[in-house]
């Protein structure tokens, strides 16, 4: 009986041998494989690193390198403004604190107050330093979107009063729309060419936003559009129209 | 004929001979080789170090940049923050002293140019990029919201808050490479616009707007995602930086 069982054995030992030696041979790579196994982790390794590159690149990785200057130096311009707003509310604040003529001063910066928020909402007019843009459209193939991009455009640079052909005061709920055929309709007044924008704010930033590369002017002197840009730097630039409020019928104050 | 039999004679190359037969490398063989793989490995390491010094530059002055761009971002956080708390304080003080008349006035003139946090109904519009974003056109971007900003004031809407950042006459809705920006602020998507007003009448007249063709035709071409339902209270922050530096009040 045991000479039968002997064969069978051997062949168990034969077939368990072969992943045995498999493993050993794991455990010593040759020379040769070591050298593969190094190249493939430098491949895998320079891959990964790639990747990860590509991945950090964040919301601005399509930014140009004069990109980011310029969007830097309007955060550096609204990080100034922000400061000097500061600081004015915390004299104001001292000054309230102080008790000396406190009800005058408080009155006087309530009046102030109220100047200043007319004039952004619109309800009084306004002067001060800024641009006047006229764009001229002969073919009427500028578009109420283009109109809106150059508002957008116009408040980024800093913008703080916009009024279009000495009529219509563009504010915060202020909105452009296709009229009938080529009519541009703001605030429900139709915006007869040219095109004439008001606009208060540092003159500079004004231009240099619609000048900026596929602004308000590119966009105008496009052979879609075919029209011409003018900007003038006024001495004063000037805002008689106003707006009435959009009435709170909804909206309460929280 | 010849050169026939030459080329199956030599069809096998040495090295695949049994190691028996294979003739040892010579020592000048050898020499090549090192000589070889050492000059392919220098001109790939100069190459390398190269481009890395190329890059690196330029990677460390645009990483300067940014590293600025975000300093500035949280500087203005706070300086907002800071700011908010401050009207509140000015303004508690203010009323103390002034009378109701002035108070009231002034009241409504915050309220009227969005520097007061409303509350009412409303409705509110999810926007997100389409799922494959790696196609460009499935990205949602500054001129789609400011469209739909402008939509939803041309139907009614009486304030209207980007990602919590309230809409005003110095609010400009613009992009920063893939960002967009509200205020100089950039935006994370998906994008949450919420709109103040009547929620019945503004869904009805919205989608009589542009603004709702052009989010249906992006909808429908490109997969970009977005949705409006409306909302019983909702809760807009005020823009706590209405100021004015170049504009004074009157006609000259």
């Amino acid at each position: 009986m045991p000479e039968n069982e002997s064969p069978p054995s051997q062949e168990v030992v034969a077939t368990q041998g072969a992943p045995r030696r498999s493993f050993i041979d794991l455990l010593r790579p040759s020379r040769r494989q070591l050298a593969v196994a190094l190249a493939l982790f430098l491949v895998a390794f320079a891959t990964v690193t790639q990747m990860r590159n590509t991945q950090e690149d964040d919301a601005y990785s399509t930014l140009r390198r004069t990109d980011l200057v310029q969007m830097l130096d309007t955060l550096d311009s609204q990080s100034t403004r922000l400061e000097s707003e500061v600081r004015d509310l915390e004299t104001t604040r001292d000054q309230l604190r102080s008790g000396a003529d406190a009800q005058k001063f408080a009155a006087e910066q309530a009046r102030k107050r109220i100047e200043v928020l007319g004039i952004l909402a619109g309800t009084i007019p306004a002067h001060g330093k800024g641009v006047r843009i006229t764009i001229l459209d002969p073919q009427e193939k500028y578009t109420p979107v283009l109109l809106l991009d150059a508002l957008e455009e116009l408040r980024d640079a800093g913008a703080e009063v916009i009024e279009i052909n000495d009529k219509i005061r563009m504010v915060g709920s202020s909105w452009v729309a296709a009229g009938e055929g080529n009519e541009i309709v703001a605030d429900g007044q139709i915006v007869t060419r040219p095109i004439v924008l008001d606009v208060i704010g540092e003159p500079h930033s004004l231009e240099q936003g619609a000048r900026f590369r596929g602004g308000l002017v590119s966009e105008a002197e496009s052979p879609t559009v075919g029209g011409s840009v003018l900007i003038t730097r006024p001495s004063s630039v000037t805002v008689t129209s106003t707006t009435t409020p959009v009435e709170f019928v909804h909206a309460r104050p929280a | 004929m010849d050169l026939l039999r030459l080329v199956t004679a030599g069809a096998l190359e040495a090295e695949y001979l049994p190691p028996a037969q294979q003739t040892p490398p010579t020592r000048r063989s050898r020499a090549l080789l090192v000589i070889t793989v050492g000059i392919a490995v220098a001109l790939l390491t100069i190459a390398a170090v190269q481009t890395q010094r190329g890059a690196t530059a330029a990677e460390a002055e645009r990483s300067d940049l940014l590293a600025r761009i975000s300093k500035y971002q949280q500087q203005q956080e706070s300086l907002r923050t800071q700011l908010q708390d401050l009207q509140r304080e000015v303004r508690d003080m203010r009323s103390a002293v002034v009378g109701e008349a002035t108070s009231k006035e002034l009241a409504a003139a915050e309220l009227a140019a969005g520097g007061r946090a409303v509350q009412g109904p409303g409705i509110v519009v999810h926007a997100e990029d389409a799922l494959d974003a790696s196609r460009l056109d499935g990205r949602i971007i500054d001129q789609d919201l400011s469209q739909l900003v402008n939509g939803l004031f041309e139907s009614g809407a009486e304030a209207v808050s980007v990602n919590d950042h309230r809409i005003t006459s110095t609010t400009a809705i613009r992009g920063a490479g893939s960002a967009i920006t509200v205020d100089y602020r950039s935006l994370t998507h998906p994008y949450r616009i919420e709109a103040v007003g009547d929620p019945n009448g503004l869904q009805q007249r919205f989608v009589e707007t542009e603004a709702a063709s052009w989010w249906e035709y992006l909808r429908l071409n490109y997969g970009v995602r977005y949705s409006i339902s409306p909302a019983t209270d909702l809760h807009l922050g005020a823009d706590p930086t209405l100021n004015v530096s170049f504009a004074r009040p009157g006609a000259s």
